[in-house]
């Protein structure tokens, strides 16, 4: 039976990404310290946030049966100390919290830890937006504001955006049941902030300070500038009915966003505009004050919830200047042609290898079968009929 | 006489327990009289969360069912059936009810009789899913030893009118069902293949639905628009790709034989009695089958959902009512383009066609058919919640 559960439910867009690539490329050396973080794979846990809440992801979903109660039975197992955390489980209702909280052994004897990890509005804004562009949508940043900041909140993108956004309203649906000294609120640091402060948060309320751990992360979650978000919203419009979600993760999200545009770091990135910034200054003023009532723990400071200035110049991702469009496409295409060769190399590698392999199969067998054939009288007469019937009295090469 | 200034609380949990003993009250009638029919408010009666409106309302529209079968049937377990299943995927989460303490954050309250059928449907096609993972359906049929080698021996035997049917399910299994009802089963040496197609417009439907019932499958218009943008013919309504598939294996298009109105099937065969296809189910019930797949989708391995759609799911709407579906008008010229280029594809590869191939040339859409070019989520939702107050077996 594990004594303690950590369980990091989110938000997006809070260095989660990186989180969960420490706990997983170090989940053995984290297990020899007491420490478990049950994964199989680097999405285990996601997989199992998606069964558990009944959550279709482009057809990932399949993976997933199963996934809640095979992690749930590896915490109840485990001694000592153990995490789960993906941003997803942010939007989980009240009753597969209940369950959730039951399944991991909450009233039964294990001490559960909720955490959030959250940042203020300013950034998270345009930072879902993005995240949905890399996700397929073709929705216009300035429709996407008017949608979440609609008081009915209909449709997809909406709910969506509160269930995982919305700080107060997740902590009372994950938070209900536990005292609020087991509720850890970690907030992320302003941008001028040192770069090792959020791991350093992270690292003290996970209870990994002073364990050994390789911090250096193969994944994140980069994000992109205004014409490069700009250009896949626009890609996603002509690509979303021929590529399959199978094939538009690591193609387009990985190859394209993560891999290619988020380096260029030199154009306009995405803040809210000006008439929004308000309205976003206002909200996040209401959540500090509704957190700091319940007398939660936090790790760092609430007022970095607060937003920051509006921005000097903003710049409309939905009215970009079309010539880093252009040369935000360019740059993806290229990136894709490379990728293309580097199949077409990989292929013919394959092909040479496959040939080789069938050649010298070829080669042996006919071998093994001349040796026996010419160990025998009956076996050369063989041999000698087959060379004259083929018009030749040697072997060919 | 009620309470002057009852507790919303204290009335929404009265409420509550008055839904799952079956009553069929709106909650704004309640607010409204500040009182439950036939309950006294207990403020400290219950002090676990609510469920949301969304379940809330498919519970009191579900009881309002049993109240009108006029049998008295409510089923105690229907409402904590409903309330242990979140509403699945993507859309609100718990919604609160109007006239409650509001909150300065959390979604806006609601009306739970004003809610939109697709959200009532997530919670519907949720409850749906799950009964179904619950179920035991009966082992595939396996045929008897003795059959089996008769039949192992009669595959290589030469028989009179030997045949095999090839197509959509949807619409080959009907057909295969009533020929053996006619004495003929398919199989023997030198098989003709009858592939079974029908007008462009209702193979892409038919397409439609096989995919459906297959499992993962997106929105209707969402894949219509897919195929259309492509300019291509879905793959399952391809003829000639399914023609040309089975002369390979059977010895050429002088063995298969394209069938675009079934019914011609009773003289190639020479059974006595009509031979149909079933007729098209309604657009309501393929499209609660769509969405039930998708929450079965992250419940059961993919063989198993489309065993549990198939046979679990389907023969309850059977008899179901509502038009079927049809092809928009609006994609008139991509099913022609289509219909025409099938047809010349069948007449290249050298395949008998049987049936009217203007179906083909000039294919009908919900301009000329009965029937509707999207399915109504009134009408889902109603299947929805029939199917789910209906407990019978299939």
């Amino acid at each position: 039976m594990s004594h303690t559960v950590l369980l990091h439910v989110g938000t997006p867009k809070t260095g989660t990404s990186h989180l969960q690539d420490v706990l997983f490329r170090n989940r053995e050396r984290l297990a020899e310290q007491g420490v478990h973080y049950p994964a199989e794979r680097f999405d285990g846990q996601f997989l199992a946030a998606l069964d558990l809440m009944r959550m279709p992801w482009g057809g990932l979903e399949t993976q997933a049966v199963g996934a809640w109660n095979a992690l749930a039975a590896q915490v109840r197992e485990a001694d000592g100390l153990s995490i789960v955390s993906h941003e997803v489980l942010a939007a989980a209702s009240a009753s597969e919290v209940a369950r959730a909280l039951a399944s991991l052994g909450h009233g039964d004897g294990t001490e559960v830890h909720l955490v959030l990890s959250v940042r203020d509005l300013a950034r998270q804004v345009p930072a879902e937006w993005q995240e949905n562009v890399k996700h397929r949508a073709t929705l216009p940043y300035g429709r996407f504001l008017d949608k979440i900041r609609d008081p009915e909140r209909r449709g997809r993108i909406p709910s969506w955006f509160w269930a995982v956004q919305e700080v107060p309203d997740i902590l009372d649906r994950w938070g209900a049941a536990l005292p609020p000294e087991r509720v850890h609120v970690v907030t992320v640091p302003q941008p001028d902030a040192p770069r090792s402060l959020l791991w350093e948060r992270f690292s003290s309320v996970m209870r990994l300070d002073g364990l050994d751990l390789d911090l250096d992360s193969e994944r994140s979650n980069p994000s992109l500038g205004v014409p490069e978000t700009a250009m896949l919203r626009r890609l996603n419009r002509k690509v979303n009915r021929v590529v399959e979600p199978a094939a538009y993760r690591p193609l387009v999200r990985e190859l394209i966003a993560h891999r290619t545009l988020s380096q260029r770091t030199n154009t306009a990135r995405l803040t809210l505009p000006p008439d929004v910034h308000p309205w976003a200054v206002e909200l996040s003023d209401t959540w500090i004050s509704e957190i700091r009532s319940r007398g939660y723990d936090v790790v760092g400071d609430l007022e970095e919830m607060r937003c920051g200035p509006p921005p000097k110049r903003y710049v409309d991702p939905d009215a970009p200047r079309e010539k880093q469009v252009a040369s935000a496409a360019t740059t993806a295409l290229r990136a894709v042609l490379e990728e293309h060769v580097r199949l077409l190399e990989e292929r013919d590698r394959l092909v040479e290898e496959r040939d080789e392999a069938r050649w010298r199969a070829d080669a042996a067998l006919s071998s093994r079968v001349r040796a026996r054939l010419e160990g025998n009288l009956a076996g050369r007469a063989a041999v000698r009929a087959y060379r004259w019937g083929r018009g030749r009295n040697s072997l060919s090469a | 006489m009620a309470d002057p200034t009852p507790d919303p609380v204290a009335l929404a949990h009265a409420w509550v327990a008055h839904l799952v003993d079956g009553g069929t009250t709106p909650w704004t009638d309640v607010l409204a009289a500040g009182s439950v029919p036939g309950r006294v408010l207990d403020a400290e009666a219950d002090t676990a969360p609510l469920p949301g409106a969304q379940q809330l309302e498919v519970v009191r529209q579900l009881n309002a069912r049993s109240a009108a079968d006029g049998h008295g049937t409510h089923d105690p377990r229907l409402a904590a059936e409903v309330f242990a299943v979140a509403p699945p995927g993507r859309g609100a989460l718990d919604l609160p009810l109007v006239g409650l303490p509001a909150r300065t954050y959390g979604a806006r309250p609601v009306d739970p009789a004003a809610l939109p059928a697709p959200e009532l449907l997530r919670v519907a096609t949720g409850v749906l899913a799950e009964r179904l993972v619950g179920e035991l359906l009966p082992d595939e049929p396996t045929e008897p030893a003795a059959r089996r080698v008769t039949g192992a021996v009669a595959r290589h035997l030469p028989r009179r009118r030997a045949f095999r049917l090839a197509g959509p399910a949807v619409r080959v299994d009907g057909l295969r069902h009533r020929l053996a009802e006619l004495g003929r089963r398919p199989g023997g040496r030198d098989a003709t293949t009858y592939v079974v197609g029908a007008g462009m417009g209702r193979l892409v439907t038919d397409a439609w639905t096989t995919r459906v019932l297959d499992g993962a499958a997106p929105s209707w218009p969402e894949w219509l628009a897919t195929w259309a943008d492509r300019d291509a013919c879905p793959r399952r309504a391809d003829l000639a790709a399914t023609a040309d598939a089975w002369a390979e294996r059977s010895g050429g298009p002088g063995r298969v034989e394209v069938l675009l109105d079934p019914g011609v099937l009773a003289d190639l065969l020479a059974v006595r009695g009509p031979v149909r296809t079933t007729p098209a189910m309604p657009a309501a019930a393929v499209e609660l089958l769509r969405q039930v797949s998708g929450v079965l989708g992250v419940l059961v391995d993919r063989p198993r959902r489309s065993r549990l759609l198939t046979e679990g799911l389907r023969p309850r709407l059977v008899g179901a009512a509502g038009p079927p579906l049809v092809v928009p008008a609006a994609y008139a010229d991509w099913l022609t383009r289509r219909g025409q280029g099938l047809l010349g594809d069948l007449r290249a590869g050298g395949y008998r066609v049987h049936g009217p191939t203007d179906l083909l040339e000039h294919p009908l859409t919900d301009a000329s058919v009965p029937g509707v070019g999207e399915p109504d989520d009134d009408r889902v939702l109603a299947l929805a919640l029939d199917t789910l107050a209906d407990r019978r077996t299939p």
